[in-house]
């Protein structure tokens, strides 16, 4: 799929891990790791607006297009 | 070479043939002349050469007690001479193939009971899809074909059309009755033709139709138990699943498979054994009645298989949505 998700990246950025990501963002850890393995196939708005809130970022900072 | 069947084609293959069928239903009724009015011709006919009875008639001032004896003793040995008699002990496989051992005595006097008849055994291997073809003169009260073997040779009597005049009112058709050698054997009773064979040749049938039937029970059981396991997936919540799409789908095929692999081994037997047809033999038509819902319930298995693959699609993208 062209569209990359960097959301491993910018957790490691904020130094912030997976539970607690999922503990702040309100979603399991078994959605969350399909969303970080991009195994997803597709991603909620709300979802977005809450990983993009709790990690202070962009969703253009997660997703990526290559081409 | 996989069979690529989307959803928009196989419902428009669905409704070809239901119009199709439709089409089919209506040309029948309006060439049968019941809607658009049509005028019967009337037809006339000459019997000529009408020959003997095949077999003497019991006489009919008997009482009734030996009058049914007497009816009784006749028929045996016709079905002896037919080599029919206590035709049985063999395997059958539905529509395609079956075998039957019949006791054969040509030149038997009967005097009490067909037990102390000395007959000697003839084995066959039995068409069921195949039958003597009906004359299409019964509406005029002239009997249909009928199957006898007078001295060892087989016969079919018959009638034949030797010329048609028109006349001002109609047709006028001369006929007349004729005993036409063939190589076949005829159960009068089940309506199918025998082809008589060697014991060696009807015991090898009999192996091969009874792994076949084995196996086709096997297989049907296994059918059932996929069935029964998809209930009850469905009835557990685990509807869209990978294994629900397999089993549906293997029910679908196997439904629409059996009754075509069944019409072609009847089409490979009238190959095989093509030396002994002949124009009075004809498709039994009530093969039909016993494929059509197969073919039914295959396609809405079809149609379910689809359904249950579009849902599972759906549902592995809803668990996929974050």
């Amino acid at each position: 799929m062209p569209i990359l998700v960097n959301l491993d990246v910018m957790m490691a950025r904020r130094k912030i891990s997976l539970t607690e990501l999922s503990e702040k963002v309100g979603i399991t850890m078994a959605n969350l790791s399909i969303l970080k393995t991009g195994k997803a196939k597709a991603v909620r708005f709300e979802t977005l607006e809450a990983i993009c809130r709790t990690l202070n970022c962009q969703p253009g900072d997660i997703l990526e297009f290559i081409d | 070479m996989k069979l690529n069947l989307s959803t928009n084609r196989l419902v428009n293959v669905t409704l070809i043939v239901v119009f199709a069928f439709l089409a089919a239903e209506a040309y029948y009724l309006l060439t049968n002349g019941r809607f658009i009015g049509q005028k019967r011709v009337e037809q006339t006919f000459t019997a000529e050469n009408v020959l003997p009875p095949i077999d003497s008639e019991a006489p009919d001032n008997l009482p009734y007690d030996q009058y049914q004896d007497a009816r009784q003793l006749v028929q045996i040995k016709r079905d002896l001479k037919n080599g029919e008699w206590l035709a049985g002990g063999g395997v059958k496989l539905g529509w395609t193939m079956a075998t039957a051992e019949g006791q054969f005595c040509d030149t038997c006097t009967i005097t009490h009971t067909a037990g102390r008849i000395r007959s000697s055994s003839q084995y066959y291997i039995k068409l069921p899809s195949f039958q003597l073809n009906p004359q299409p003169y019964g509406h005029v009260g002239l009997t249909d074909s009928k199957f006898h073997v007078e001295g060892g040779q087989a016969y079919v009597r018959k009638w034949i059309n030797d010329k048609v005049i028109q006349k001002s009112y109609g047709q006028h058709f001369t006929i007349r009755q004729v005993d036409e050698p063939v190589k076949f054997r005829y159960n009068s009773k089940e309506n199918c033709v025998m082809i008589p064979v060697s014991s060696a040749a009807k015991n090898i049938c009999n192996i091969i139709l009874m792994v076949i039937g084995v196996l086709l029970i096997v297989y049907i059981f296994y059918l059932v138990g996929a069935f029964l396991k998809f209930i009850i997936d469905v009835s557990t919540g685990l509807t869209f699943t990978t294994q629900n799409v397999n089993r549906l789908k293997l029910i679908a095929f196997s439904l629409l498979s059996y009754p075509l692999i069944t019409l072609l081994l009847v089409g490979l037997s009238r190959l095989i054994f093509s030396n002994y047809f002949t124009d009075d033999l004809m498709l039994n038509p009530a093969i039909w009645s016993g494929l059509w819902p197969l073919l039914i319930a295959g396609t809405v298995f079809l149609l379910l298989f689809k359904a249950f693959k579009q849902g599972q699609t759906l549902k592995l993208e809803n668990d996929l949505t974050v």
